[in-house]
């Protein structure tokens, strides 16, 4: 028999966790809200029945306010699965239970899975799974998805629950409220059907502009006005949930737990956001000054290995295009590998202890003056992995004027793959200030995100200020897998790119720079392209070669060093002399701020073209490279004044 | 725990006055931390706990950044033993031990 089971639950309650545990599989767990943006497939066998197990995008209640949201919503109510296991987390549960009553007006097979039991242990909590099962009329199983206990008693769960018959599980309202939705119920009855008809009725009543949109043909204004009992069925709702919680769960001492001591400090009103600044140059300095020794010794053997072939293999074409095009492409973006993996190992310490939240908390207060919200740094922050997790993360913004502000924003927040151009060209023009000069490319880069946001929100895009509501996660400390695989999943992104895309890229980038003339690289097709973009480019003093690397690295940022690479590799010289003599400081400043603001790369254009449209891309394409000019041209003319 | 908290304080603003003309940024670095325990001494003695949630704070952020100097340091086979440093790595051990040592007093 198969089980068509969905996951959902409240954000950062654990879907994920539990989904790996009952799945196997390994799925990339954060501690924060609003990471899983899409629907999750993954099977599983278990007594002689294949489950087949969906985890939905983390939602607070049916009425959805995202897309993210909407998105959970829909597949409950669209895909109807066998058995919805709705995830509570055991130190809030009232959230959960809240999303409980919701799920069970639609008349689902439902199971209820309090998480972290280990954690309610911990701090003195004692749940009694009967007298919520006995109040909620649903079976209840305790779990931990750290751990694993629990889980094959929800996996029994889930085939006893589908095997037996549907049973009608309703949350009763007060008489006037109930007659009200009855009313309602028995009018729908006829266009949705008897099974959701109560559920239609009772969203008509909060007010859920899609059921209003879907219901304006019915004449049901003569009951009540859509969104006429929202608050009071919120508040019937949440004062049965405390009589339940009252009744099951054991009180709690009011002393300081971990979480809220180390927040009063990391949240503070004067110094979280000065603490969040130091605790990012710690981490930036640390991957690109303590892993450079590791990024110097394989360019190294790079650099020795393409020496080799051409000293083994002989002059030629073949030779050239191992030397020059693979080994001096590629492997100039693969040195910066270790660079890139300890990025993302202290920035998975700092999202998976649950710090980051607390981060966008603290800078919500500057969001706000910019008519965003602390939702919009959160995605900037996801930016400093890659621009396109980032654009997929607005979904979790209600607003729409934010969300398409925010994306069009985000591809300025210095992702991973620009930054091997800011080390390779940090390291040899400020040598003795490299990390300071990379970390302030990164802090600018977030300066022009939200000199973006301000820009875009005062003139195209004049609307209210976001307001942000966010559930803080509980301090963890990072565990040793979930952090190796963060890393891991990020760094393989790398990894699978320098073997794909930017192999590829060379091989071509090769070829436009070896013919027609192998021995002139100043007439190749790559120069002839080059000399007409830097036309474009001259007012910043980019003559045709960083021209030439600029265009190619529209497709991917990390070909802008292959380009590098593969220009001046071909001279006897090292790469790091070469280039030495390509732009004086002030150029070569300018170039790395063009580098951080202009057009993004192929793979964010597609993103964003999928969540807005064509209009939006290109829209994005034009203001990236109007803003990158404006700002490398001010980092030229300022820069002039000091030097 | 206040005495504690002013001892370190000075300490790290010392360390602070003595990192800034060689490595700026990190100077800054520990400035900003040494404010978490200057703040501790403007809590009210009445609560404790608060007291105590900025010496463990205090205490795990100079843990962290004497050992990423360290490491820093190891990298660059630059071990370097002069006052700053040993300032940097009294205050990051004397941190981990007051962090754990306060941590008891959380739920």
């Amino acid at each position: 028999m198969t089980i068509r089971v969905a996951l959902c639950g409240n954000p950062n309650v654990g879907k994920t966790s539990l989904f790996n545990a009952l799945t196997g599989m390994r799925q990339y767990v954060a501690n924060w809200p609003g990471v899983t943006v899409e629907v999750k497939e993954g099977v599983r066998s278990w007594r002689g029945h294949q489950l087949i197990i969906t985890d939905l995008p983390g939602t607070y209640s049916l009425l959805a306010t995202s897309l993210d949201e909407k998105i959970a919503r829909d597949f409950l109510l669209y895909k109807t699965p066998d058995v919805v296991v709705v995830i509570a987390d055991a130190l809030s549960m009232e959230q959960g239970l809240y999303l409980l009553l919701e799920i069970l007006e639609l008349e689902a097979r439902a199971i209820l899975v309090v998480n972290a039991i280990d954690e309610a242990r911990q701090k003195g909590l004692v749940i009694d799974r009967q007298e919520l099962s006995k109040h909620l009329k649903v079976p209840v199983v305790l779990t931990s998805a750290l751990t694993g206990e629990g889980i094959q008693d929800l996996l029994d769960c889930i085939v006893s629950t589908a095997s037996t018959e549907q049973k009608r599980v309703l949350f009763n309202f007060s008489d006037k409220t109930e007659k009200m939705i009855q009313q309602l119920a028995a009018l729908i009855k006829a266009q949705v059907g008897e099974a959701a008809s109560r559920w239609f009725a009772i969203k008509y009543l909060e007010g859920d502009p899609h059921v209003v949109e879907r219901l304006s043909q019915l004449v049901l204004k003569s009951v009540a006005k859509p969104g006429n009992l929202k608050s009071q069925i919120a508040r019937e709702r949440y004062d049965h949930i405390q009589l339940i919680v009252k009744e099951s769960i054991m009180a709690i001492s009011k002393e300081l737990s971990m979480s809220e001591a180390i927040d009063h400090v990391l949240t503070h009103k004067f110094i979280g956001i000065p603490i969040f600044l130091a605790l990012m140059y710690l981490a930036f300095n640390f991957a690109f000054e303590t892993v450079q020794p590791l990024s110097d010794f394989l360019e190294g053997t790079f650099s020795h290995l393409a020496e080799l072939t051409k000293a083994r293999l002989g002059e030629g074409m073949v030779t050239s295009m191992i030397a020059d095009g693979i080994l001096g492409g590629v492997g100039a973006v693969l040195a910066f590998v270790p660079n890139i993996f300890a990025l993302f190992f202290l920035l998975g310490i700092m999202e998976d202890s649950g710090y980051l939240p607390r981060a966008a908390f603290v800078m919500d207060r500057v969001m706000y003056s910019l008519k965003l919200s602390g939702r919009s740094f959160m995605s900037f922050l996801l930016g400093f992995g890659c621009s396109v997790p980032a654009v997929l993360s607005t979904r979790g913004i209600p607003d729409v004027r934010e969300r398409i502000v925010s994306v069009l924003s985000v591809p300025f927040v210095s992702c991973s793959a620009r930054l091997p151009v800011y080390l390779l060209i940090a390291s040899i023009f400020f040598s003795r200030n490299q990390g300071v000069v990379v970390f302030s490319i990164y802090v600018l880069s977030m300066f022009a995100a939200m000199i973006s946001s301000l820009v875009l929100n005062r003139t195209l895009f004049k609307g209210q200020k976001g307001i942000f509501v966010l559930e803080l996660p509980r301090y963890r400390l990072p565990s040793f897998r979930n952090l190796a695989l963060y890393t891991w999943l990020r760094g393989k992104h790398f990894l699978v790119k320098a073997g794909t895309i930017i192999f590829i890229s060379s091989l071509v980038l090769w070829a436009l720079m070896y013919f027609p003339d192998p021995n002139d690289v100043t007439r190749s097709f790559a120069a002839q392209i080059g000399k007409a973009v830097s036309l474009v480019l001259r007012p910043l003093k980019f003559d045709w070669r960083a021209s030439t690397a600029l265009f190619f690295g529209v497709a991917a940022k990390e070909i802008i060093v292959s380009t590098f690479g593969m220009l001046f590799n071909t001279q006897g010289e090292t790469l790091t002399e070469q280039l030495s003599q390509l732009f004086d400081p002030v150029t070569a400043y300018s170039f790395i701020v063009f580098v951080m603001a202009y057009i993004p790369c192929f793979a964010t254009l597609a993103t964003i073209k999928s969540e807005l449209g064509t209009k939006y891309a290109v829209i994005s394409v034009i203001y990236s490279f109007s803003m990158a000019y404006v700002l490398a041209l001010a980092v030229r003319m300022i820069g002039g004044i000091f030097a | 725990m206040k005495f504690l908290l002013l001892f370190e304080w000075l300490t790290a603003f010392s360390l602070f006055l003595l990192m800034i003309k060689g490595e700026t940024m990190l100077a800054f670095c520990v400035l900003i931390f040494s404010f978490i325990y200057l703040f501790g001494l403007l809590e009210s003695r009445k609560d404790p706990q608060r007291i105590r949630a900025h010496a463990m704070v205090g205490g795990i952020m100079f843990f962290v950044v004497a050992a990423l100097t360290f490491l820093n340091d190891l990298a660059r086979l630059e071990l370097k033993f002069n006052l700053s440093r040993a300032l940097l790595i009294l205050l990051g051990v004397i941190g981990l031990i007051q962090a754990r040592a306060v941590r008891k007093h959380f739920k």
